[in-house]
């Protein structure tokens, strides 16, 4: 049977490790390699890797940075953060990115994902999605949350996945590092909207948060942060905690 | 180490070779990327990594010189080939993504959309793999152990009897096979943590006949 991916999230900045609130507030959790190897030694689903400031500092993506994480990481990495080319992408791979997730260059650049999906495949490449609360309904950002895009998360998910996006990641910038539970309607929507795998992102405080929206949506996986770097919680007591309600996970070997 | 081996891992642009590479070596054989068909005899196992579309992969292995090397290779010289995702199913006779396209030819089968039942696709996450029958790959790894997929379409084979493990998404498909001097996983190895390690581990102790 199909497991429910647990994936921890790792936002870089300049030298490090950060977290905040809400996309701001940032602030230093660590340095990154030590953390790498133990999610590795934990055995966790998968690792997104996300490096927040390459898009408003316009930079590449930190190819050696991603060498380094990948030779510690012996399941599934995921990049994002300043990918605005198919060069970009390709570097990625060689560098040892497994997948990589786009989002601010596929509002300015509408070819991009299409041409990433047919020259890399599907599998490989993510479409990541941000949105705010806009009155009763949701809104898309770019730039790090700072700009606000006219589209709807459901329709974009839809034309993403359309364009060739292999999964979407959806993040809630309002729950994002609140520790409050993820948004559940947000998710909702955008799962029903799309045939490919989706990712909730932001708010996650523990399982309890997690069991609300597998019980809510059909995720296919599920996104945490904070938990893993402000509380004593670890990736497998939140998966024995979701195998309990019945949520098939993976316990390693 | 003495019995330290060079592996061949082939690059012909359809792939991501870095965790292959890294685990090879950390398994203390020598990994070696060939992206020249030329340079893969002396090498005493192959590794055939592939994502991406059956059409694409194929056109790429005909272009730059793969399609004869690998033939005399595995099918004359019965060297160990070991394909993973998109590197298993180029084997097929045939494959049905990007149009009819004729694959490797090295087994009688075909690649086609997996029929998913209505599920999400890609397939992509970890999922359980039933082991059907003995296998070498499978030396000292459990039953119904995880492994880490992402894949859209599945090979079919025509003898059956030639897979080694299944696995159930919608449908029931072949997870990895082995026919004579011949492996595959649909599945990813590489990605696949400590099962994945020792499975890499395990080819690369098959004997060469």
């Amino acid at each position: 049977m199909l497991k429910i991916r647990l994936i921890p999230t790792l936002l870089w900045k300049d030298f490090g490790l950060v977290k905040g609130e809400k996309f701001s507030s940032l602030r230093r959790v660590g340095p990154i390699l030590p953390t790498v190897k133990v999610y590795n030694a934990r055995d966790v689903d998968e690792i997104m890797l996300c490096d927040v400031g390459a898009t408003a500092k316009n930079t590449e993506p930190n190819y050696s940075l991603i060498k380094d994480v990948a030779s510690q990481c012996c399941v599934p990495l995921t990049v994002s953060g300043g990918i605005s080319k198919l060069e970009h992408i390709e570097k990625l791979l060689v560098a040892g990115a497994d997948k990589v997730a786009l989002n601010t260059s596929m509002y300015s650049n509408p070819f991009l994902l299409t041409e990433a999906a047919e020259r890399f495949g599907s599998q490989c490449i993510m479409a990541s999605i941000d949105a705010k609360r806009n009155g009763d309904r949701w809104i898309c950002v770019s730039d790090s949350g700072t700009k606000i895009q006219t589209d709807e998360p459901c329709n974009w998910a839809r034309q993403l996945a359309d364009r060739g996006a292999g999964e979407i990641l959806i993040t809630s910038v309002d729950q994002d590092g609140t520790m409050s539970g993820y948004e559940l309607g947000l998710i909702e929507t955008v799962c029903s909207a799309v045939n490919v795998p989706v990712i909730a992102s932001g708010g996650a405080a523990g399982a309890k948060h997690m069991v609300e929206v597998l019980r809510n949506s059909n995720v296919s996986a599920l996104c945490a942060a904070s938990i893993f770097h402000f509380t004593e919680i670890t990736p497998l007591e939140i998966k024995r905690e979701l195998m309990e309600f019945g949520f098939p996970v993976r316990i390693g070997i | 180490m003495s019995n330290s081996k060079d592996i061949g891992i082939i690059d012909c642009g359809i792939s991501n070779l870095g965790s292959i590479v890294q685990t090879v070596s950390n398994l203390g054989h020598n990994p070696i990327i060939v992206s020249d068909p030329e340079q893969i005899s002396d090498k005493s196992h192959i590794i055939f990594p592939g994502q991406g579309t059956f059409s694409e992969g194929m056109r790429r292995i005909n272009s730059l010189g793969w399609n004869e090397v690998l033939r005399s290779e595995v099918l004359d010289r019965g060297k160990p080939i070991l394909g993973i995702c998109l590197g298993m199913q180029l084997f097929a006779r045939f494959g049905n993504e990007g149009g009819h396209v004729d694959g490797l030819g090295f087994l009688e089968g075909e690649v086609s959309k997996l029929e998913d039942g209505g599920r999400r696709l890609p397939h992509i996450g970890w999922n359980t793999v039933c082991q059907s029958r003995d296998s070498r790959l499978f030396f000292r790894i459990p039953q119904n152990v995880d492994f880490y997929f992402s894949h859209s379409f599945v090979l079919k084979l025509n003898e059956e009897s030639i897979a080694t493990a299944n696995c159930k998404y919608g449908q029931t498909f072949t997870a990895s096979l082995e026919y004579k001097n011949i492996f595959g996983t649909q599945f990813h190895p590489e990605k696949s943590s400590k099962a994945g390690r020792q499975l890499l581990k395990n080819f690369c102790e098959v004997e060469v006949c």
